[in-house]
């Protein structure tokens, strides 16, 4: 279950274990949200943010972050996978207004074309039995 | 530049075989090629080694078993095209007159792993947000069923092609005949496969004798003559790209038929890198034998059959023949080296006089494929 980003115990245990601790963090409003980054030079952005541009090798590369919504491009369901990962386990392409893909772990009614929007949520536990949180995109209910 | 042939191939059959040695697994294959293309192995003046987990020195410590050593030995990771790529190499060491005689090995032990999805290199970003091989392709499988109406029905046909196929082939790992129903009811790994779209988890080894072609009617009346040899690697792209498209081949075999002065009209057999049973529809595309979105008609058309126009995967392919990573590229060149010379038996294509390889792999993200060797050969 996604989990909101509230003060109860179960919810700081997960912000304890996020897997990507420096790639997300939470807006004005308290959203989370991606940080990516952006060339300088050739604004092409992607995410994570890389040290150098991919594009044109510039290397100023600012922290940027990424649209908290996007759309389904492909997505499966994993039946076998390393075990600390949850299973089934759903993950997909999501791809964000800005130009970015992302791959990610995925909650809801899922189809191609979809609109999800982020959120995060536990995908797995650690070989001690902590829980894994990491970001995912959940579909709306349609 | 100086033209180039092979003139020994050699494999041990794929299968599991957990309590062999890396090095007991290969030197039978280097050794069967090397008196296939009836030399004295003191001949051979440098060797190519492809594996993926094979550890240090992996070609030494095959090749110590054979009597090949104080050589140049070079080692190459290349994902799944490992021993292709090592291909790439000595063809291009060989036309450039460094040597006239080099040996090519691949090999893999998968079984050291005990089993589940291949593992990938945990740096990787993708990968340590759960990313795994069946899930990369089965994206592709998905978004391809979405754009053309592709079904899981004819999906599974891929299987049923090839599994057939490994059925004629003493060298495959599943050497069993499936009906669609069977591919179908098998477990689910990774929406839309089933266990029977996925290539099996093995361990073996080939290996191919190199040499100029002015040299090589000293040793064997039929050299195959190599058209073709090109090595792409991926293009990064942190953006957008259609999935249903794999731009690493479509751009290696572009590069590959303009070399050979070849079209994808001209191809009598081809071994595609089917690792999931999306990829070789995927790959009809890429090379031209059929046009976009036409993948499953040409398929059940009977075209890509053995004794269709263009036979793909007449060994059983990477779903059958099995996809030992490091050794796959090698196996592939084994099997149009048989098919060119006419000894492949009940398998046997029919008149094939122009061949094809191709073994792209590397599951990294921001790229297709991380990358793709593709191979052209004529008798």
């Amino acid at each position: 279950m996604p989990i909101a980003a509230d003060e109860t115990e179960t919810g700081e245990k997960l912000l304890a274990n996020l897997l990507s601790p420096g790639a997300v963090d939470r807006d004005e409003v308290g959203k989370w949200r991606l940080i990516g980054g952006c060339c300088a030079r050739c604004e092409t952005r992607m995410f994570p943010r890389a040290p150098i541009c991919p594009s044109c090798s510039a290397d100023h590369v600012v922290a940027e972050p990424m649209s908290q919504e996007g759309v389904l491009y492909s997505f499966t369901t994993v039946h076998v996978s390393p075990p600390q990962w949850h299973k089934p386990m759903r993950v997909g392409y999501v791809d964000l207004s800005n130009g970015v893909r992302v791959f990610s772990h995925l909650k809801g009614a899922l189809e191609i074309g979809a609109t999800v929007r982020l959120d995060i949520g536990e995908v797995g536990s650690s070989s001690n039995g902590e829980p894994l949180a990491n970001f995912v995109f959940v579909a709306e209910q349609t | 530049m100086r033209e180039v042939t092979i003139i020994g191939a050699g494999m041990v059959p794929f299968g599991k075989f957990p309590d062999r040695s890396l090095a007991d697994l290969a030197w039978p294959a280097a050794k069967a090629a090397i008196e296939d293309a009836g030399i004295d192995p003191r001949k051979v003046q440098a060797a190519y080694c492809g594996s993926v987990f094979g550890g240090m020195m992996s070609g030494q410590r095959v090749l110590a078993r054979v009597g090949v050593t104080g050589i140049p030995i070079i080692n190459v990771e290349n994902a799944c095209s490992s021993s292709s790529s090592a291909l790439s190499q000595a063809v291009m060491a060989v036309r450039a007159g460094a040597y006239d005689m080099v040996l090519v090995v691949g090999v893999e032990k998968l079984t050291k792993f005990g089993g589940g999805t291949l593992p990938l290199e945990k740096e990787d970003w993708e990968v340590a947000q759960g990313q795994v091989m069946p899930a990369l392709y089965a994206m592709r499988a998905k978004r391809y069923m979405h754009d053309f109406g592709l079904t899981d029905r004819q999906l599974a046909l891929v299987s049923v092609k090839n599994r057939a196929n490994g059925a004629l082939n003493p060298d495959a790992q599943m050497r069993k005949a499936v009906s669609v129903e069977e591919v179908l009811a098998s477990r689910p790994i990774a929406d839309p496969f089933t266990l029977l779209q996925c290539c099996p988890t093995g361990d073996g080894a080939a290996a191919l004798v190199v040499c100029e072609a002015g040299l090589a009617r000293q040793y064997r009346p039929d050299p195959v003559r190599v058209l073709a040899s090109d090595l792409a690697s991926g293009r990064y792209t942190p953006g957008f790209r259609d999935m249903t498209i794999p731009e690493i081949t479509v751009r290696g075999a572009r590069e590959a038929f303009e070399e050979a002065g070849v079209g994808p009209q001209d191809i009598d057999v081809a071994e595609l890198h089917d690792a999931f049973s999306i990829a070789e529809l995927l790959y009809y595309e890429a090379f031209g034998f059929c046009a976009r979105g036409e993948a499953s008609a040409l398929l059940e058309s009977g075209a890509t059959a053995i004794n269709g126009t263009i036979a793909v995967n007449p060994s059983g392919g990477l779903l059958a023949k099995g996809h030992p990573i490091g050794a796959t590229g090698a196996a592939q060149v084994v099997e149009i080296v048989r098919q060119l010379r006419g000894e492949c038996g009940k398998r046997q294509v029919e008149g094939a006089r122009v061949g094809l390889t191709h073994a792209t792999g590397g599951g990294i993200a921001g790229f297709d494929h991380g990358a793709c060797c593709i191979h052209i050969f004529a008798r």
